[in-house]
């Protein structure tokens, strides 16, 4: 079905809506909250959040890229769950490596001195640029990573790349986002 | 404010990134085809000369005529660098510049039976139901040999290749030999449907990769465990899937379907590979 009809239903407020998202979006869904919460029963509950979270936002909201749209909020919930369950310790799984590898992006006394909302938005902006000078090879590898989640040998195997080749295009790629972050004055 | 505070926070907003990045790294498409003339351009000379000497080794009388045309060919390279010619009619040989529409030309060994080009033009295919995606990274790098038998397939790649005699809707099986310049083989049995169309393709090679040719074509990766096997790679959509990819006993191995396989379905096929 297509995506317009779909988003057609919620805006009507069928339920069916939900039955055909988790059809087409299901699996992915799932994939996505697995490669962040490494639980499947926690995953699959990531996703029927994902598909109340989008009743409740659809309408007002009316998605362009609608898959897009469904594994962004899959992906904050999945964090929410995830800082949720370890809230007391460092936890396992790719989470923590990955915030440790963003940490090279930052220096020491980098914190930015506008309100959240405007950091955040400002951060969105800075990302988006970043992204759009990197080659294509190297900005999917980035996404697959710190979007997805998915660990170096998963993406090695997805593109049919050598380990080294994405070890290397993830650490030139958090290099230059470290100078964009320092040159636009946050966290450099 | 402490760098993992602002590294957790960087992490939050790289999911509030521009959704065509997002659907970019999902997509399912095949990236475009890369030249095919590199390796071949750069190292014509050279890729001949492995060719032969991989040859040489493997297949006897047949090889030792083919070794003589291979050397011609080497000898012609200076100016077409891609066209390599068998003597062994059972033997076909062709090019990727030609099979893929570059400057030069397919010139299959007299004797033996063209292979339809664009049945190995399958290499591009996407992940939609209806082709057979066997793209390899480094397909266009390789010289691909086309053999009517098992025997003759395993006597080239060296290796003991036990497979199904057909699946479900083959009529026929083609046997090919992906050589590589650095002497790796890739044995492939290609399952054709009565109109000659492959619709199923099973790989194995002494490499410790994925060696299927797909890797971003799908939207869904999954892992199972399979028996006697170990971990099998699956990849295909929400309707099911139409690869799955392993290594065992030092081999890696593929299998790719034209349709769109259970989980259960696809591991049946899988435990018939070995």
């Amino acid at each position: 079905m297509e995506d317009q009809l779909i988003i057609d239903m919620y805006f009507a407020r069928d339920e069916q809506a939900i039955v055909c998202t988790r059809d087409k979006y299901g699996r992915l869904l799932r994939s996505i909250a697995y490669g962040i919460l490494k639980s499947h029963e926690d995953s699959e509950e990531c996703e029927n959040d994902t598909y109340l979270k989008t009743w409740s936002v659809i309408p007002p909201t009316r998605p362009t890229a609608f898959q897009a749209f469904l594994a962004k909020i899959t992906r904050n919930l999945s964090l929410d769950r995830y800082d949720q369950m370890h809230a007391a310790k460092r936890g396992a799984g790719e989470v923590p490596l990955m915030i440790d590898e963003l940490e090279e992006c930052i220096a020491d006394q980098g914190a930015a001195s506008t309100d959240d909302e405007t950091q955040d938005e400002d951060l969105k902006r800075i990302l988006d640029q970043f992204l759009e000078t990197l080659p294509q090879d190297a900005r999917k590898i980035f996404m697959r990573r710190y979007f997805f989640g998915d660990s170096v040998n998963e993406i090695a195997e997805r593109f049919g790349f050598g380990k080294s080749k994405v070890k290397m295009s993830l650490s030139r790629s958090r290099d230059s986002l470290s100078v964009l972050l320092k040159k636009e004055g946050y966290y450099g | 404010m402490d760098k993992k505070v602002n590294a957790t926070r960087l992490l939050r907003a790289i999911g509030e990134v521009d959704d065509k990045y997002i659907e970019e790294a999902m997509e399912t498409a095949a990236p475009a085809k890369r030249a095919v003339t590199t390796s071949l351009r750069r190292y014509g000379g050279l890729i001949a000369a492995v060719a032969a000497a991989v040859l040489l080794l493997i297949a006897g009388n047949a090889i030792i005529r083919f070794l003589g045309a291979a050397r011609s060919a080497e000898a012609e390279s200076a100016t077409h660098n891609a066209t390599v010619a068998a003597a062994d009619e059972n033997i076909r040989v062709y090019d990727h510049n030609a099979i893929t529409g570059g400057e030069a030309a397919a010139q299959p060994n007299q004797g033996a039976e063209e292979v339809d080009a664009m049945s190995m033009e399958t290499e591009a295919a996407g992940a939609e139901e209806g082709d057979l995606c066997v793209r390899d990274a480094d397909t266009y790098d390789c010289l691909t040999f086309v053999f009517d038998s098992l025997d003759d397939l395993e006597e080239s790649a060296q290796l003991d290749f036990d497979a199904p005699e057909s699946v479900d809707g083959s009529a026929s099986c083609t046997y090919i030999n992906y050589v590589y310049e650095n002497g790796t083989n890739i044995a492939e049995i290609q399952y054709l449907d009565e109109n000659g169309n492959p619709i199923c393709a099973i790989r194995k090679a002494f490499v410790q990769r994925n060696i299927s040719g797909c890797g971003d074509c799908y939207s869904i990766h999954d892992r199972v465990e399979a028996d006697g096997i170990g971990s099998v790679n699956l990849l295909g959509n929400n309707s099911g899937y139409q690869v799955a990819y392993w290594t065992h006993g030092g081999y890696s191995y593929s299998v790719t379907t034209v349709e769109i396989l259970s989980e259960d379905a696809m591991l049946e096929l899988v435990s018939q590979v070995g």
